[in-house]
Order: structure tokens, then sequence, then C-alpha cells
């Protein structure tokens, strides 16, 4: 049996620890998914914290049909996919909108509270913004569907049934979005700063 | 290609790809964008989760109001949707309501004829029959316009 399943099993029968055991395991997957959706890590804390809470309602109904890892990614598809939908019914309204249309007046400072950081630093976060940007114009989908390719803890087959679509539709929005990427980053993939190390071993697993 | 969206290549899969490629070299610029892609997705800094968020969570969880007793006995049935039973109560005790109702209405409305019909009977007694015996005759004096020899004889 699948060693998550087996702990939800447990909270099912209101064991608390399990339920901790589950949250640290998988609070950073989560995160990093409703981050790469949201683009604001308050929110997407927040998000996060409503799937475990959903995950730990539901617990009395919780039967093993399928990855634990499956279900709670599914919850927070739903999640993510209903704050979108919200966000594109009531925007909310930019810092810099809020500055004022006078002209002569100087815009609004914001402190940078970070220490100052060499010119490659600060290059680094202009592609990561770009990088991010680019993400954020894809659809909802597309976004979800590239945001749980880069998480180790789901196959192909299981973005496909979080995605709710079959396999070959999961791979198709992984691919659109990639090409859409490609064409918005063109000008940073020519650079050809970001090429890969040759190793002989895969790397350490990074969280996206 | 697939591979690499979620991973660096291993050597040995490197080493297959080089050989493709060089078999294919048209395909040699759609893989550098790929592969610059892929190292552009994965150098996204991951989200920083706070120190305390296991701990919020838990709190949360345990803030939770316990799930009444009657929605716990409703796990016991899974494939029921327990959001509807409430729903499904409110809907059977408003059919009651009304066929009770109705069925009222229909009580009173024949309590009310059968009141009528009673009143009505007290208006128009019936008659004895005794009146009736002589009826023939009466009603032939009523259309007597000549002399009725045999009734004449009869009554003499």
């Amino acid at each position: 049996m699948d060693p998550d399943a087996a702990l939800m099993l447990r909270v099912k029968d209101g064991d608390l620890q399990a339920f901790e055991a589950l949250v640290q395991k998988y609070q950073h997957p989560i995160v990093n998914v409703s981050y790469r959706m949201l683009h604001d890590l308050d929110e997407a804390e927040d998000l996060a914290q409503n799937v475990f809470l959903r995950v730990f309602q539901s617990a009395g109904r919780y039967k093993v049909s399928a990855k634990f890892s499956t279900w709670i990614f599914t919850i927070a598809r739903h999640l993510c996919l209903n704050e979108i939908r919200r966000r594109g019914r009531h925007p909310a309204q930019s810092l810099e909108s809020s500055q004022s249309q006078d002209p002569e007046q100087a815009p609004r400072q914001y402190p940078d509270g970070k220490t100052p950081s060499p010119p490659q630093a600060f290059l680094h976060r202009e592609l990561e913004q770009k990088i991010q940007q680019a993400l954020e114009s894809l659809p909802g989908k597309q976004r979800l569907a590239l945001a749980l390719c880069q998480q180790d803890e789901l196959s192909y087959e299981q973005i496909a049934r979080v995605l709710g679509c079959s396999l070959p539709a999961a791979k198709s929005l992984i691919h659109r979005g990639r090409e859409t990427l490609k064409e918005k980053l063109k000008p940073y993939l020519r650079t050809g700063a970001w090429e890969e190390p040759e190793t002989e071993t895969l790397p350490a697993k990074r969280c996206l | 290609m697939e591979a690499s969206w979620r991973r660096p290549l291993t050597a040995a899969e490197r080493a297959q790809l080089r050989e493709w490629l060089a078999a294919h070299p048209q395909w040699q610029a759609s893989w550098d964008q790929e592969a610059a892609l892929n190292g552009l997705l994965r150098r996204l800094p991951g989200a920083a989760v706070s120190t305390n968020f296991t701990a919020r969570v838990m709190q949360a969880a345990r803030r939770l109001p316990a799930k009444p007793a009657w929605r716990r006995r409703l796990e016991m049935f899974p494939w029921l949707p327990a959001a509807w039973v409430p729903r499904a109560a409110l809907a059977a005790a408003m059919v009651c309501c009304g066929m009770f109702s109705f069925h009222e209405y229909q009580s009173l409305r024949r309590t009310q004829v059968a009141r009528e019909v009673a009143s009505i009977s007290r208006l128009a007694g019936l008659p004895s029959m005794d009146w009736l015996e002589n009826f023939d005759t009466i009603n032939r004096l009523n259309k007597v316009k000549v002399a009725d020899d045999d009734l004449l004889a009869v009554l003499q």
C-alpha cells in the first residue's frame, strides 16, 4: 500500500500525528504549485493551508482508490483554479496604479529590504521575473500542467488524473505551455547562460 | 525529450541524443531551445515556505468544529452525498406539510358540505304520504271545465 495512503487511513481514525507527517511531507510541493499558479507567497500558503484542512475534513470519507499524492494535488488544483477564477471576477488593484497621476509628483518609492546584490544576482532576479511573467500569461490549465510536471512526486499518469484529462491531453498541455514559453523567452534562450551542466549522476531534487 | 522535461538527462541518454542529433541535424536548433528552457525552469527558485507553516495548519485543524453525530454516521455510507441529506429532509418535510394541509382542506370541505345539506333538508321537509291518497281526484278537479257526470255521480 502507498505509505501516504496508510498515513491517511490513520488520520481517518483520528491520528493527528499522521496528519502532521503528511503536512510536513507535502507542504513544499503544494506551496510550490500554488505559488506557480498565484505568484503570491502569502496567498500560496493560505491556499496550501486550505488544501490540508480539506484533506483533514475529508478524512472520514477517504478511500484508497488512488495514490494519496494524486488526491491531494487534485484538491490543490480545484482551489488554485477557483482562486484564479475569483481573481478574474474581482481583480486586485496593483500598487503601481495607486500612484498619483500627476507627472510632476515623484513616483512612490518602496524601500528595498534586501541587502544590495552584485549585478549578476540582479540579472538573475530580472530573468526570474521574466520567466514568472511568461508563466502567468499561460492559460490556467497549461500553467498548472507545467507546475505539476516539475513535481517529482507525480508521474505523467498521475498528472493526467490530477488535471482530469487523458495522458496524451496532459502531455499536450505541457507541450503547448512550453512552446508558448519558448516563444516569450526567446531572447533569453539564445544567451546560452542557462545550459545544463553535463554530469554523470542526476542532480539533487529541486522544488519548482 | 519528455524525460528532459522532468530531470536532467543521464550520460547514457545524452550520448543517445547526440547520436540521434548527428543523424538528424535539422532538429539541433529545436533541441537547443528545449534544453535552454529546461535550464531556465529548473533554476526558478522554489517558494520559501514559512517555518511555522505546519504549526499553523495543525492549529487550524484542531480548531475545526467537530462533526455532528449524524454527519459522522453518514460517513458509513460514502455513496450518499452528505450535503444533500438536509435538503432532502427539508423537501420531504415540505411535501408532508403539503399533503397534510390538503387532507385537512378536503376534510373541512366535506364537513361544510354535510352541514349545508343538513340545513337544506330541515327547510324542505317532505310532506306525509296521506294527502297523496286523493291526489288523482284533486288533480282531475283542476282540469275539469265542463261538468263531469261520472264525478258528480260518485260524489252523490
